[in-house]
Order: C-alpha cells, then sequence, then structure tokens
C-alpha cells in the first residue's frame, strides 16, 4: 500500500531547479533512500515532504492526506513527520530530558516515562539525562535526535544525512542502531545520503538523484546491478563498463563472450561488470600452451596495494571488438600479482547492458 | 655562528615584564573600590548609618530602582522586536533600519535629554527619564541581539516545527532562550548607564544617585555625605552585576554540531508589511528624528552667531588634546592585561579581568570622587591638573580598550610569533613584527572607542578638570544650564559629527563577529 506519495514535485530557487518533476511513491513501512551527490537536490527534496519549504508546483499526500499541492502547504508542525537533521540539531539551551521531551505536552503525567522508554529504545544510559548535548558525543546526539523524533510517534521519518558527521566506526555501529529501532517500531523512513554503501545497506528501495531528477528508483539489488545508465553504475560503486557485441543472450566483449542479463537486443551495445564479478589468477606458470595465444588474458600494467583491496590496471591481449583501453580491477589482495604477470581473467554471473546507447 | 637563544624560552623576560605591568595597572585600578571601603570605615559606624538611613536615600533608591525597573524591560521589548524585524523578517528596507536602530549611540545622551526638553519644556521626572533613556540606549541592547538572531541555527527552528510547535511557540521556547546572552549582557550594559548617567537626568529634574552625588560635590565638595551616597551607588553596581550573573546562570549555549548553519529564511509579513513599518519608523523618529530636528532648529535659530570660533576652537583643541592623550595612555595601560589573557590565562589573569570587569563598572562620579579624595590626601601636586584627568579616564575605559585588543591579539595565533623567533628574531622584536603589528587595527579601533567616550564624557570632566578646562561637552552643558539652547548646539553637533564613524564602526563590528 502507498503511503507516501509525490506527483511531479518541482522546486526552483532562483535560476538553480532543486526538484524536477519529482514522482515517487513509498509503501507503508518500508525504508527509502534518496541517494545523490552533494547539490543534486535531494535535501531540498527532504525539506520540501518535512514541511519547510513549500513546493512550487506538484502534490504531496501522505496517508491519503495532501501535505502540500503547488504552493499551498501545510505547515510543518502539523505534519506529524519527524525529522532527524545532519548534526542532530539538539536544542543547546535545553538537557537531554527536556530535548526529548519537546514535543510532548508539558503536564502529560507519563511524560517522564515516555523519556525513559525513549532512552532505552535508543540505547542511551539513564544516567545521560541531565546532561547537555554539548557534553555528549557525536553518535549520542543523533540518538537523542532521533529518539526526540520518535516521541510523538511520527506516520513518517526523514533522515538528512543524519550519520555523515560520525566518524567511521561510529558511523556503522549508530546505523544499525537507527536501523533496528525504525524496522522495529514500524516507521516509514527516508534516508537521504550521499553515501552508496549507507543507501544500499539501510534501504528497501533505492532513489538516485542527480540535479533535481530522479534517475533510478529500484531495490538496492537492482540499482547496482541493473544501473538504467553509466552515471547511475558509476555512482553506485566501481564499475568495468566497456562495449560489446551483443547476439543470442551474449556479450563479446573484451573479456570474452559472457552471458548478458537481457536476451533480446543484438548489435552493438554497452555492458556493464562489478569488479567482484570478475577473478584475476596467473597463467604464466601453465605448460603446454603459449599462454598468449588464448582469449581473456591480460597483462598487469600496475598494481596498487591498499590493504584489503588491491587495485590492478589491466590491458587484454586480444580486445574484443569496439575501442577497449585498459581496464581498472579491484580484486581481493589475498594473492598478490606483480606488474608484467599474465593473467586470466574469468567473469562469473551476467554482464548487465545498459538499455540505451551508454 | 648564531648565538643559541636561552633554553629558558623566548617568554621568560618580557613575560615577566608584562604580567608585573598587569598587576600594576590593577592595582591602580582597584582604587575607586578602595577609596568606598577606606572612607566608609574612617567614617564610623555611627555617621555611616545617619548618613544612609535616611528618607533622601531612599527617595533615590526608589527613584534608581524604579528607573531601572521599566527602562529595562522596555528596551528588551523593543530591541526583540526590532532585532527581529530586521534579521528575520523580509521587513522591506532592513539594512537601512538596521542601521537607524543603531545610529543614536552616536548623541549623547544629554543631548537626547537637551532635544527632548527643549522640544517639550513640561517634560519631567520618572516619565521623562524613561522614555530619554530608552531612546538614549536601547541599541545597547539592539546590537547583541540582532547579532545573536544572525548566528541562530535555523535547524534548530526547523526541528521545533517538525515537533508540532506552531510558529510563535517556537519563538518563545527556541528562539528567546538562546538570546538570554545577548539580552542579559545588554540589560547590564543598559542598567550601568542608568547608574552613570548624569547629564540626562539632571537635565530633566530627575533625581538619580549620580545626580544626588554630583549636587553635594558642587556644594560642599567632598563630604561624607556625597561619599556615603557614592558608596551605597557603588553597592548598586555590584547588585546589578550580581543580579545579571545570577540570571545569566551557568548557560552555554555553544552550537552542537558542525559545519554552516544554513541561512534563515526571512519570515513573509504580508499584509501585516505595512504596520511592522510602523515600529522601526516611530523609533526612529524618537531615538533619532528628534534630536537631529532639534539641534537643526536650533543652530537655524542661533544662525552664524552661535559658532563662536574664539570659544569653539579652545573647546575643540581641548577635547581633541584629552581625547587623543587618554586614548593612548588607557590603550597602553590595557596591553599587558589583553596580552596575558590571551596568550597565558590562568588563576591571577582571571582574577585581574574578574577585577577589571567590576571597576570597569563603576559611574564616572564615583572615579572622580575618589581621584580628588586621594590626590588631595596623598598626591596634592597633581591634584586638579591634566594628569588626574587623564587617569580617571583610563580607569573608566580600560575595558573598551581591553576588549578590543583582546579581540585582536587573539587573532595572532602565538604560533606566528615563533615563526619570527625560529627565522632569528629575538624576542622583543618578534613580538613587534608579528603579534603587535597584527594587533594594530584592535588597538586602533580600541583607541577610537576611548576617545569617543571621553570627548562625550562630562561628569568626571566637570569634577577633576584643571580650572579653566573646557570641552565641548562641558561647554555644551554649561550653555544649557544658562537656557541658552541655541550657543549649546554648535557643540552638540560637533559631538554627534565626532561619533557617527566610530557608531559605524561598531556597527560594522558587531555584523562581522556574527560572520556576514
Amino acid at each position: 500500500m502507498t503511503f507516501l506519495v509525490l506527483q511531479s514535485v518541482s522546486k526552483r530557487f532562483g535560476a538553480v531547479t532543486a526538484l524536477d518533476d519529482i514522482r515517487l511513491s513509498v509503501p507503508q513501512g518500508s525504508r527509502i533512500a534518496i541517494l545523490g551527490p552533494s547539490g543534486s537536490g535531494k535535501t531540498t527534496l527532504l525539506r520540501v515532504v518535512a514541511g519547510f519549504e513549500p513546493p512550487d508546483a506538484g502534490c504531496i499526500t501522505l496517508a491519503g492526506d495532501v501535505l502540500a499541492d503547488g504552493r499551498a502547504a501545510m505547515p510543518a508542525h502539523r505534519r506529524g513527520v519527524g525529522v532527524v537533521a545532519q548534526d542532530g540539531a539538539l536544542f543547546p539551551h535545553l538537557s537531554v530530558r527536556d530535548n526529548i521531551g519537546f514535543g510532548l505536552q508539558n503536564g502529560d503525567a507519563g511524560r517522564g516515562g515516555r523519556v525513559a522508554e525513549l532512552m532505552r529504545l535508543v540505547e542511551l544510559d539513564g544516567a545521560m539525562l541531565d546532561r547537555r548535548p554539548d557534553e555528549l558525543s557525536g553518535g549520542q546526539q543523533q540518538r537523542v535526535a532521533l529518539a526526540r523524533a520518535m516521541a510523538r510517534q511520527p506516520r513518517l521519518m526523514l533522515l538528512d544525512e543524519p550519520f555523515s558527521a560520525l566518524d567511521t566506526a561510529l558511523r556503522a555501529s549508530t546505523r544499525r542502531a537507527v536501523s533496528n529501532v525504525l524496522r522495529h517500531a514500524g516507521i516509514t523512513t527516508v534516508l537521504v545520503t550521499h553515501d552508496q554503501a549507507e543507501a544500499l545497506s539501510f534501504a528497501d528501495q533505492v532513489a538516485v538523484m542527480r540535479d533535481g531528477r530522479l534517475l533510478q528508483v529500484g531495490t538496492p539489488q537492482d540499482v547496482y546491478f541493473r544501473p538504467v545508465n553509466r552515471e547511475v553504475a558509476e555512482f553506485l560503486g566501481d564499475a568495468i563498463i566497456t562495449a560489446a557485441e551483443l547476439a543470442n543472450g551474449t556479450a563479446a566483449c573484451a573479456l570474452g563472450p559472457i552471458p548478458m542479463d537481457s536476451g533480446h537486443q543484438v548489435g552493438p551495445g554497452t555492458v556493464m561488470l562489478r569488479p567482484e564479478q570478475i577473478h584475476l589468477a596467473a597463467i604464466a606458470g601453465e605448460p603446454g600452451v603459449p599462454s598468449c595465444s588464448r582469449p581473456c588474458v591480460g597483462e598487469i600494467l600496475e598494481a596498487e596495494f591498499a590493504g584489503a583491496v588491491c587495485t590492478y590496471v589491466v590491458r587484454m591481449l586480444h580486445p574484443g571488438p569496439g575501442p577497449a583501453g585498459p581496464l581498472v580491477i579491484r580484486q581481493p589482495s589475498n594473492r598478490l600479482l606483480d606488474v608484467g604477470t599474465t593473467v586470466r581473467v574469468t567473469v562469473t554471473g551476467k554482464a548487465h547492458v545498459f538499455a540505451g546507447p551508454d | 655562528m648564531r648565538s643559541t637563544p636561552s633554553p629558558r624560552g623566548i617568554w621568560t623576560v618580557p613575560g615577566t615584564a608584562i604580567t608585573v605591568a598587569a598587576a600594576l595597572v590593577s592595582l591602580f585600578s582597584l582604587v575607586p573600590l578602595g577609596f568606598v571601603a577606606v572612607v566608609t570605615v574612617q567614617t564610623g559606624w555611627p555617621t555611616v548609618a545617619a548618613l544612609v538611613f535616611r528618607p533622601r536615600v531612599g527617595e533615590l533608591l526608589l527613584n534608581t530602582v524604579l528607573l531601572v525597573a521599566c527602562t529595562v524591560p522596555l528596551c528588551i521589548g523593543l530591541a526583540v522586536a526590532l532585532a527581529w524585524l530586521t534579521e528575520r523578517s523580509d521587513l522591506p528596507g532592513s539594512r537601512l533600519w538596521a542601521w537607524l536602530a543603531v545610529a543614536p549611540l552616536s548623541v549623547p545622551a544629554f543631548v537626547h535629554s537637551y532635544a527632548w526638553t527643549t522640544l517639550v519644556p513640561g517634560l519631567h521626572g520618572l516619565p521623562a527619564g524613561v522614555l530619554i533613556s530608552v531612546a538614549a540606549y536601547f541599541a545597547f541592547l539592539y546590537l547583541p541581539i540582532a547579532a545573536a538572531m544572525r548566528r541562530l541555527d535555523p535547524a534548530l527552528e526547523d526541528a521545533a516545527a517538525s515537533l508540532g510547535l506552531p510558529p510563535w511557540r517556537v519563538f518563545g521556547r527556541v528562539v528567546l532562550p538562546q538570546l538570554r546572552l545577548a539580552i542579559c549582557g545588554g540589560s547590564l550594559l543598559v542598567g550601568l548607564h542608568l547608574l552613570a548617567e548624569y547629564g540626562l537626568y539632571g537635565m530633566v529634574r530627575f533625581d538619580t544617585f549620580t545626580t544626588a552625588i554630583v549636587d553635594q560635590f558642587q556644594s560642599s565638595y567632598n563630604g561624607p555625605a556625597a561619599n556615603m551616597l557614592a558608596g551605597v551607588l557603588v553597592a548598586c553596581c555590584l547588585g546589578l552585576l550580581a543580579l545579571e550573573t545570577w540570571v545569566r546562570g551557568g548557560a552555554r549555549y555553544a552550537r552542537v554540531g558542525s559545519g554552516a548553519a544554513r541561512a534563515p529564511a526571512r519570515f513573509r509579513l504580508g499584509r501585516a508589511t505595512t504596520a511592522c513599518l510602523l515600529l522601526p519608523a516611530l523609533v526612529a523618529a524618537v531615538t533619532l528624528g528628534v534630536p537631529l530636528v532639534t539641534l537643526a532648529r536650533w543652530l537655524v535659530r542661533g544662525g552664524a552667531g552661535v559658532w563662536r570660533a574664539s570659544e569653539i576652537g579652545p573647546a575643540l583643541g581641548q577635547t581633541l588634546l584629552l581625547a587623543t592623550a587618554g586614548g593612548v595612555l588607557t590603550t597602553l595601560a590595557s596591553i599587558p592585561m589583553a596580552w596575558l589573557s590571551v596568550r597565558a590565562p590562568g588563576r591571577l589573569q582571571r582574577a585581574v579581568e574578574a577585577e577589571n570587569y567590576v571597576v570597569g563598572s563603576l559611574p564616572g562620579v564615583v572615579v572622580a570622587l575618589a581621584l580628588v579624595t586621594v590626590t588631595v590626601r596623598v598626591a596634592m601636586p597633581i591634584y586638579q591638573t591634566i594628569v588626574t584627568i587623564l587617569l580617571a579616564y583610563a580607569l573608566l575605559f580600560l575595558p573598551r580598550a581591553m576588549l578590543s585588543l583582546r579581540a585582536s591579539i587573539a587573532q595572532a595565533p602565538v604560533e606566528l610569533e615563533q615563526a619570527a623567533a625560529a627565522l632569528g628574531r629575538p624576542p622583543g622584536r618578534a613580538l613587534w613584527a608579528t603579534t603587535i603589528r597584527l594587533g594594530a587595527p584592535g588597538a586602533a579601533a580600541g583607541l577610537a572607542l576611548v576617545s569617543l567616550g571621553i570627548t562625550n564624557e562630562l561628569t568626571a570632566t566637570m569634577m577633576l578638570a584643571p580650572n579653566g578646562t573646557q570641552t565641548l561637552a562641558t561647554m555644551f552643558w554649561s550653555y544649557s544650564a544658562e537656557i541658552d539652547y541655541a550657543a549649546a548646539a554648535p557643540y552638540a553637533a560637533i559631538m554627534v559629527l565626532f561619533a557617527l564613524p566610530l557608531t559605524w564602526l561598531l556597527h560594522a563590528q558587531s555584523k562581522r563577529v556574527a560572520g556576514r
């Protein structure tokens, strides 16, 4: 059942188009990540849904209630939408207790209990209740901000890059904690981020945004393995993109013939592989066959060791159809290959064919 | 081969010298407080009780309390409303209104009073005192509140709205609490001015401790009655300081989180725009229109005849001399303490600074009374000389000079001094080439502020200056006392002209502090 619906939402700031005809529907209880580089308009999208800015055009509904229809917008305080901002936006003049209880009625007898319950929910120690926000670590601040936003049992939760200000180790653990809390509460959530790993791991649906437009909306697996174009492919992670000759469900390219994921296309096209589909193995020592005469063989031109992974630049010795420069391939560094080694390139899985001309 | 510097580091010699200098300056600045204490003890309890517990003191106390209790809340309300309109709404011409709200500071308080009494001759007593005080001093609250509003992180207001608060409650629960520090600081400043001002209240015949002390002094010199009134006045000032510290509490409003704040959205006034324009227009008319129009009217009425070069020339010359000499002395005296507070903060430095803060809050009349007594008793040669009056200026305006200087020294990182030393400069020259050079703009701004203060100073100048000294302020004062308002007008006009550029500087500085 769709819950949050955006229909043709647009917003301009002067000459800049921040949102261009955004259409999106989010099912109830699901989590969607809006993924885009900075300046792509993703934060504007979130602010429009929160009610901090009115859209110029378009309609936003939440569970059938109209939040905004063109410039007529329901004010933020009546939407029942929770927001966790990038740096938490905790009130510096209030204690943790008063921050969490901010949205609750003052005279409410159950206020203290509710605050304590929220503290447990976000796994914070009750001893922190009387501290000031500036006495908390970044991760703790974000948990308080989440508890504060959840206090009013919002219908929808908006997270505006809430983990980006945290350092790497804290980011993962805070993300897991926030994710669990929201999952158990069954709150529909929109996460805005520029971190592809964060988007892929957090959400049921990922919407890739660029220059105010949504390029692709789909499951994390969809957008990662079957991106609509080169831009989306490269934004979501390392990609090996090469020209290929398509026929009979097979893409013939520099890496040899590879089964493709859509069978009907014929003729020249562009295919994409993820680095984890590719395996390099040294073949210099194999007896019998002269190595250079075999297909799918390449030579390592450069190698860069970076701990867990190693990046190789590989030149294919028998390039396939179309122009193919050296390929950049990242591999786990359990078996290091030296520069100059001849390697066999093996591909597992299918090659993804871009629908359009690239 | 170059000789190696001593291993004790480059601070040893200048550091000690600076500490000693700072200690001497702060010892000297204890003179007024020490005077009050010594005089109280010497007078003896029965006389003190007889002089303090009498109806006249009660009357003055009531007047003073009423004045503060009426003026400060009015100023706060007006300043918050105007700051919100100019900083957070789409009021047309908000930059102009912001400048017009600060500009009344360039009109000395007693010139405000002069304008109102000549415009509405019947004006007197508490209502007159409150009205003119609001006009003269509300900018002291507007400046910090507007700066604080510019610094507010709009994400907090968004967060409050998403938590279900309508806009007016967001203002009450999120915006106002964050203005608390600015409101407290500004209120203290206004309160201290109310306690210290003489000319403003003298002209509208409203008695405060300060006017009573000056009257006593003029009739009986430094009699015990004046001294005891000064003691009560000092107690009032200390009371205000304590009250402010208590209200401010331990609040720290550090912005949590990192990154630049989004520029706040301006509230759309819509159809209320016209009504909202009335407030700044009315304020500008009261605070700026009345003094300037009245002044212009007197100048026109007086014609060319009131510009008596034989009187204005010497007054201008003496004012400039006193302002420059006093400004230089005060700035020099502030260097050691400013340097210490940035480079070597510690317990001694904090104590010195707290003391300096208290001394800086003392009214000119107390400082003058103290210096009269001390010079008469122990330093007769400098009694009624230019030295005494310059010392009084230094005591009165030391905090102003220190604030400017400290801010700019803080912007010259110690690493620069060390880099200069590493490049082969001896300690003294390293200090000169880096910190002093970088601190120069701050010192210049401080000097300008002190000179402005001296130009408009009336009370201490009247009580301490050598016989025959006439400054712009004292000339203005004696002509107004003779009700020759036309002859007084040129002096007021010159003082306003001097103050205008400095007020502009103050306005620009407060914007720069806020990062805009």
